[in-house]
C-alpha cells in the first residue's frame, strides 16, 4: 500500500528515474570540461574532448545513468553535453587555429548541424545547467534565447558561472544580468566549488 | 563606399505570418546585406527558429547573424497578459549579417552596434 502511494505521488509530481540533464551555453564556456568533471566524479571516466578551438563538441555527447549521491539521497541522470550554441559559424575562424581550409569547411558544417541538434534538444531535457564563461559579458542573445526557451517550458535551470580560476572572472555580472536565476560559481577545470553545484542539482532537479 | 540599408519593421507584419514565414522574411533581408530593426522582442520560439534556420543557410559566404533585443521577457506574466488581450509589448530587436556587424552589445536598456559596411557584398 505504501509503495503504491509513493509511486502514485512520484508520478503525480513528475519525478523520473533517469533525469535528462542538458549542459547548455555558448562555445568555449566550459561545458565539456564540466561534463568531464561530473563524469569523472561519478562514473570514473571522462565524456568528451576539450579544446580551445571553438565548436570542438559538434554532436550531443551523452553519458547515461550517471548516479549522483548527496546527503543520503540518490539521483540517476542522463548527462547531455550539448554543442555550443551560436548565431554564426565562419570556417575562417578555424583556419586561424592552424586547421586547413578543407577541414575547416567540414568542421564548420558539422558545427552548424551540432547547433541545430542542441536547439532541438531544448524541448527534451528535464533540467539544464546553462554554463557561462564568467570572464565574458553574459548578457548575450544566445544566453537570453537559451534561457527564454527553457523558461517557456518551465524546465529547471541552474546558471553556472564557470572559470572562476581566472583573474578576470566576475560572477556578479551573471547575477546582475539574470537576477531571477540561481548562479553557482565554479571552476570546472580545478573542481572549485563543484560540491555546491551538486547540492544545487539535487535541490533543483531531484 | 558600400551603402547599408536598414528596414524598420513593425512586428504586426510578422504576426500575420507563421514562424517559418517570419523567419524566411527576416533572413531574406539579412542575406541581401541589410539590417532589420523590429519594434518588439521576438519570442523565444521565434528566436529558436531563427537560430536553427540560420544554421541551415550558413555557407562560405553567409556566416550567420548577429542579433540583440531589449524589452521584457516574452514569458513574463505582464507580457503574457498583454499578448492575451491582443496588445503590443515594448521592446526592440536588431538583426544583421555577422559579416557586417562587427560588434553588438546589449546593455538591457540599450544596444550598441558597430557595423563594418565595407564588408558588405
Amino acid at each position: 500500500m505504501f509503495s503504491f502511494l509513493t509511486s502514485m505521488l512520484s508520478s503525480l509530481f513528475g519525478k523520473k528515474k533517469n533525469v535528462s540533464l542538458g549542459l547548455y551555453g555558448a562555445p568555449n564556456a566550459g561545458k565539456t570540461t564540466l561534463a568531464n568533471k561530473i563524469c569523472m566524479d561519478w562514473v570514473g571516466e571522462p565524456l568528451g574532448t576539450v579544446s580551445e578551438i571553438p565548436h570542438e563538441t559538434r554532436v550531443v555527447q551523452k553519458k547515461e545513468k550517471v548516479e549522483m549521491k548527496y546527503d543520503g539521497r540518490k539521483l540517476s541522470m542522463n548527462l547531455l553535453d550539448m554543442p555550443g550554441i551560436s548565431t554564426k559559424v565562419d570556417y575562417k575562424e578555424f583556419t586561424k587555429h592552424g586547421i586547413k581550409k578543407d577541414e575547416a569547411q567540414i568542421r564548420a558544417k558539422e558545427a552548424t548541424k551540432g547547433i541545430i541538434e542542441a536547439i532541438k534538444w531544448l524541448e527534451n531535457v528535464d533540467a539544464a545547467l546553462v554554463v557561462m564563461d564568467s570572464t565574458e559579458d553574459p548578457y548575450t542573445q544566445v544566453n537570453i534565447t537559451i534561457l527564454g526557451n527553457l523558461e517557456a517550458r518551465k524546465i529547471p535551470v541552474i546558471l553556472v558561472a564557470n572559470k572562476t580560476d581566472l583573474a578576470k572572472s566576475n560572477k556578479k555580472s551573471i547575477e546582475e544580468a539574470f537576477p531571477q536565476y540561481k548562479v553557482v560559481p565554479i571552476s570546472a577545470k580545478d573542481g572549485d566549488n563543484i560540491d555546491h553545484l551538486y547540492k544545487e542539482i539535487f535541490n533543483r532537479v531531484n | 563606399m558600400a551603402d547599408l540599408g536598414i528596414e524598420f519593421v513593425s512586428t504586426k507584419i510578422l504576426s500575420e505570418m507563421n514562424n517559418n514565414e517570419a523567419t524566411e522574411y527576416l533572413l531574406k533581408v539579412i542575406k541581401r546585406g541589410d539590417m532589420i530593426v523590429l519594434d518588439e522582442k521576438l519570442d523565444p520560439e521565434q528566436e529558436k527558429e531563427l537560430f536553427k534556420r540560420t544554421m541551415e543557410l550558413i555557407d562560405d559566404d553567409f556566416t550567420g547573424i548577429e542579433i540583440s533585443s531589449i524589452g521584457d521577457s516574452e514569458t513574463s506574466w505582464k507580457n503574457s497578459i498583454i499578448k492575451m488581450l491582443g496588445g503590443k509589448t515594448t521592446g526592440l530587436t536588431v538583426i544583421g549579417s555577422a559579416k557586417i556587424i562587427k560588434k553588438i552589445k546589449n546593455e538591457k536598456d540599450k544596444i550598441n552596434l558597430l557595423a563594418n559596411i565595407s564588408k558588405k557584398k
